[in-house]
């Protein structure tokens, strides 16, 4: 255990990790001690081929604080009762934090100037080994202003935001889904330097990433087990909510993700990224995550300087031309870092990703920052102060990716045709259930794409049905889940299907888009051990669409029908083959 | 209570003790032994019988160099000028020491208000107002509420003083109801900021909070809000005392596995006793009031009344306590501190220990100047920065000097003073 009880005269300038209060750590915390170790005997003198690496220094207020905070203030009733997100939010904002605390958080917040991220750690994603992604909201905080009542309100703020999102929309289906009570659900708060370096207005850091030890879309010659990258531009925010960033092997850094062309490839590359916006902030608004957030076109990081090493330009003959050199459309694919290895930053990668497998003992999820010393126009926020020019790799966060390990064989040969729903092109997961008695379908004779949004919310109410009755659910539909494009598919979020066991993406005559791949949606769903099966059914068919339809309906609205089985379907997926099956 | 007990002369001693210290000059001696104003007032009030009765009232400024004078307006029947002289040299020392911009002041008025209706009391205040009204108010002495009397008192005091200036002045009184010109916060201020000064002289000590037991002397506001915290902080009282209105004396309640606060409070009167009968049937013993002294804890929190541990009483003190972190004001006698210095008893100072309640004060002044008023948590971490900082302050010069710590605290505050009078080019 690297954490050391929070020291008010110690604390300047902040050091290593801390902990205020006497309860619990929460999962990300734990996880974060466990990396320092790591990292501490990986990278002699906390360096990595002149890259500074570590974990940002921080402060955990463990989970006594929030039992107190929640206690004192009367709030369970509110938080359980209330399914508005945002009335929950005004009332944990005017709750008052334990006094325990509040001094020590003035002293922090009078002894630091830099831009603060306010994060969960929750204690069931420890004791559950869940990896809760994305489920509670995070907040970043200037921490600017010259008046510490200003930089401290701001703080309490986001701590009361960050308890509040426990008992959001989205957290209380989650909990739903996986079956566990919210009201045995504590949270504790990390308050954690942001890595990353202001440029006029904005904060930022040059590159950030996630970085996963299994790949659930391996493309190329790549493999499952060689895991997969992200990385994008600006803040990590890009990346947990599904934005574009590049995604690439760390055994094949310099091949591109499968676009069908440069046409393609343009269309999917990151031209916004997010930023801590140190200026004037007009909206007042505690209860809104991206309160001191603004996205910013790339053009805002080039004139900063911040894409030399970070983006191709595609030139008028359509070729790519790593850095800047040309005119034309930016790409940003890090190609001076990945194919020119400019900075080596895929041999960090590589090497964190295997010795945190190493230490966790299982498949892991990694977040991380980095700021790159080659801003032409980065000024310090402290007046004076010289920037560090090594670059810096900030550690944010580790969590488990749950992944089943069972073996499954599905013998081809020995399933009769009629005895399968669904004969599936491509298989996601690993596993296998016999617990599905529910299939929730868009109708087919009146799908129109047009009304993506509308299905949404239909399968929305079907799927707070299913969970309230605990029963997990097959889901099938035309076209990409979860795209943020309306017209290729539906655009729905993990908390309007989050009671799914089983995802079928098909095709339709009408609409033929290509199956979705690898979006942080998709990592969620099969992070909660979700299968997902893509079906072309064109010429001959691979789903009996004849048997479906003399099913019980259960429930049907204008453009989704649900269907209740007397008897469960078994389905199974083999994760090294990726077939799978779905059977009667 | 020993009867040849004068707070005046015990504060002047401490003064002059401090001044040799501070090797003093013999004018800023002269100034500061003494108050630099003192008001002496009758209030003559119509009683709810039809009769009229004269009350005697008092306001002494000691000094004001670092800023308008401060301090509470007490009722007592016992009441008497020295005592107030005392208490407005202590509120300079206090501002001093916690490094706010005011002077010391203090106030009171010869009255039982258990004897009183609430429409005497409200004639005394306005009656006490109309006095004094052209010599305080937020530029010159700001009142606040002090033995026996409240929020209520104050804002009648206030109202008198805005109908004759003709004007609003939210920050010529402190100590006023939330939502008329009052700090959250504030009620809790005294008992929190005590616990917070008990919590760094503990972690200097060594001794983890969360294993400490204490006894405190008096039930009322500083002690309850001192009680909750430092139960907060996972620390066990083992008894309180508190005043019997009925009986005219005091019990002292424990129980060895720790009291619960909530609990007594459930059995207590409107005049913070608790109710023997129903404490004995929730399992506490019921001792007599100074049994509290004699506690095996490791702290003792006097928040009751002046001169508790005396040349006698500190020879019941267990050998086990550690520490006593004064709530009250001037609840040890010199020849106490001697003992306790002697016998390595840290001590926390009553003009620093209890000194959260002027320090919110003070903050209600500024909200009010501003009119814009903070939300609790800001209020109570900057109450717990400064009394931190101030803790700190005199630690620190008490082990670079090899002072005790109330000596520390006298020379860190009366050199500010000193220092506003000489700026000011008064010495």
């Amino acid at each position: 255990m690297d954490f050391t009880e929070f020291q008010r005269r110690e604390f300047m300038p902040m050091q290593g990790l801390s902990f205020i209060g006497s309860g619990e750590l929460g999962g990300k915390a734990k996880g974060l001690a466990q990396m320092k170790e790591m990292l501490d005997e990986t990278f002699a003198g906390g360096e990595f081929e002149g890259i500074r690496v570590d974990i940002p220094q921080m402060v955990v207020i463990r989970t006594d604080i929030f039992d107190k905070f929640m206690e004192e203030n009367n709030l369970y009733e509110t938080a359980l009762n209330s399914s508005d997100d945002a009335f929950i939010a005004h009332e944990f904002q005017k709750g008052n934090l334990s006094v325990e605390i509040v001094g020590d958080l003035m002293n922090l917040i009078s002894s630091i100037r830099k831009p603060l991220a306010v994060r969960s750690t929750a204690l069931l994603e420890d004791s559950l080994h869940e990896p809760f992604a994305g489920v509670y909201e995070s907040k970043m905080i200037p921490n600017r202003s010259n008046d510490v009542r200003t930089r401290f309100n701001q703080l309490t703020e986001a701590i009361k935001f960050v308890y509040s999102t426990l008992f959001f929309y989205k957290a209380k289906q989650y909990f739903k889904a996986i079956r566990k009570d919210i009201r045995t659900e504590k949270m504790a708060v990390i308050i954690q330097e942001v890595v990353g370096q202001r440029y006029d207005d904005y904060f930022y850091p040059t590159i950030a990433g996630v970085i996963r030890s299994l790949n659930f879309y391996p493309t190329g010659n790549a493999e499952p087990e060689d895991g997969v990258v992200q990385l994008a531009l600006g803040m990590g925010k890009s990346i947990v909510d599904g934005g574009k960033s590049w995604c690439y092997s760390p055994r094949y850094p310099s091949s591109p993700p499968p676009y069908n062309s440069i046409k393609d490839m343009l269309d999917n590359t990151q031209t916004r990224f997010w930023a801590i916006n140190m200026g004037m902030v007009l909206n007042y608004d505690p209860t809104a995550e991206t309160e001191f957030m603004v996205q910013l076109d790339i053009s805002e990081a080039e004139k900063a300087g911040n894409l030399d090493q970070l983006a191709s330009t595609v030139s008028v003959d359509d070729s790519i031309n790593p850095g800047l050199s040309v005119n034309g459309p930016r790409l940003l694919n890090f190609a001076p870092i990945l194919q020119y290895n400019s900075l080596p930053l895929n041999e960090l990668v590589k090497k964190i990703l295997v010795n945190a497998e190493k230490s966790m003992g299982e498949r892991v999820e990694i977040e991380f920052a980095m700021r790159l010393p080659n801003g032409s126009n980065s000024q310090s926020y402290l007046s004076g102060a010289v920037a560090d020019e090594k670059p810096h790799f900030g550690f944010l966060q580790v969590r488990p990716l749950a992944v089943s390990s069972g073996i499954v064989d599905i013998d081809e040969d020995s399933i009769k045709k009629e005895d399968m729903l669904i004969a599936p092109d491509r298989a996601m997961g690993n596993g296998e259930t016999e617990e599905i008695k529910d299939i929730v379908f868009l109708k087919p004779e009146v799908f129109n794409i047009a009304n993506s949004r509308e299905m949404a919310r239909e399968i929305d109410g079907i799927n707070d049905t299913l969970l309230n009755e605990g029963n997990p659910y097959l889901l099938m539909g035309f076209g990409r889940w979860g795209t943020s494009d309306e017209w290729l598919g539906i655009p729905i979020v993990w908390s309007q299907i989050s009671g799914v066991k089983v995802i079928v993406e098909t095709t339709l005559p009408t609409l033929n888009s290509d199956f979705s791949q690898g979006s942080h949606f998709f990592h969620n769903v099969f992070s909660s051990g979700v299968f997902y099966f893509s079906v072309h059914d064109n010429q001959e068919s691979k789903i009996d669409w004849d048997w479906l339809k003399k099913q019980t309906i259960k429930n049907e609205t204008k453009h989704v029908c649900h269907v209740e089985l007397s008897k469960s379907l078994t389905v199974k997926v083999d994760g090294r083959s990726g077939k799978g099956v779905i059977l009667k | 209570m020993a009867t040849d007990y004068n707070a005046f002369k015990m504060a002047q001693e401490q003064f002059d003790k401090v001044a040799d210290v501070l090797e003093l000059d013999e004018a800023s001696r002269d100034l500061l032994r003494n108050p630099l104003r003192e008001y002496h007032v009758s209030i003559p009030v119509k009683m709810d019988d039809g009769t009229t009765k004269v009350f005697r009232g008092f306001r002494c400024q000691h000094n004001d160099a670092r800023g308008p004078a401060k301090g509470g307006i007490r009722f007592h029947p016992m009441e008497t000028i020295d005592t107030v002289r005392a208490l407005s040299m202590w509120m300079t020392w206090k501002c001093a020491v916690v490094d706010i911009p005011l002077g010391g002041g203090k106030g009171g008025v010869i009255c039982d208000p258990h004897n009183l209706t609430l429409r005497e009391q409200e004639q005394i205040c306005r009656g006490w107002v109309r006095q004094l009204a052209h010599d305080i108010g937020p530029l010159r002495d700001v009142p606040a509420p002090d033995v026996m009397t409240n929020a209520q008192h104050m804002l009648w005091m206030l109202d008198e003083y805005e109908v004759i200036h003709g004007a609003k002045f939210p920050g010529a009184i402190t100590g006023k109801p939330v939502g008329m010109g009052g700090s959250l916060g504030r009620t809790e201020a005294t008992g929190y900021g005590l616990i917070f000064t008990l919590r760094e002289a503990l972690k200097e000590l060594g001794i983890p909070i969360d294993k400490t037991t204490a006894a405190f002397q008096g039930f009322g506001n500083v002690a309850q809000y001192a009680i909750r915290l430092y139960n907060m902080m996972k620390g066990t009282v083992i008894g309180v005392s508190c005043w019997d209105q009925t009986d005219q004396t005091s019990y002292y309640f424990r129980k060895d596995g720790g009291i619960s606060i909530d609990e007594l409070m459930s059995i207590t009167d409107k005049f913070g006793g608790i109710n023997k009968a129903k404490a004995k049937e929730l399992g506490y013993e019921v001792h007599p009031g100074d049994k509290w002294i004699e506690e095996e804890v490791d702290v003792l929190l006097p928040c009751a009344l002046e001169n508790q541990i005396t040349k006698d009483s500190v020879l019941k003190i267990s050998p086990k306590v550690k520490v006593i972190a004064e709530g009250a004001n001037g609840p040890t006698t010199p020849e106490a501190d001697k003992y306790l210095e002697e016998h390595n008893v840290f001590v926390v100072p009553d003009f620093l220990a209890n000194a959260g309640g002027v320090t919110c004060s003070y903050f209600e002044q500024v909200q009010c100047n501003m009119n814009y008023f903070w939300e609790k948590d800001e209020v109570l971490a900057k109450l717990d920065v400064k009394m931190t900082s101030a803790f700190h302050e005199v630690y620190a010069l008490s082990k670079k000097r090899s002072l005790f710590m109330r000596d520390a605290a006298y020379v860190i505050a009366i050199n500010r003073v000193v220092q506003a009078c000489k700026l000011r080019g008064w010495i």
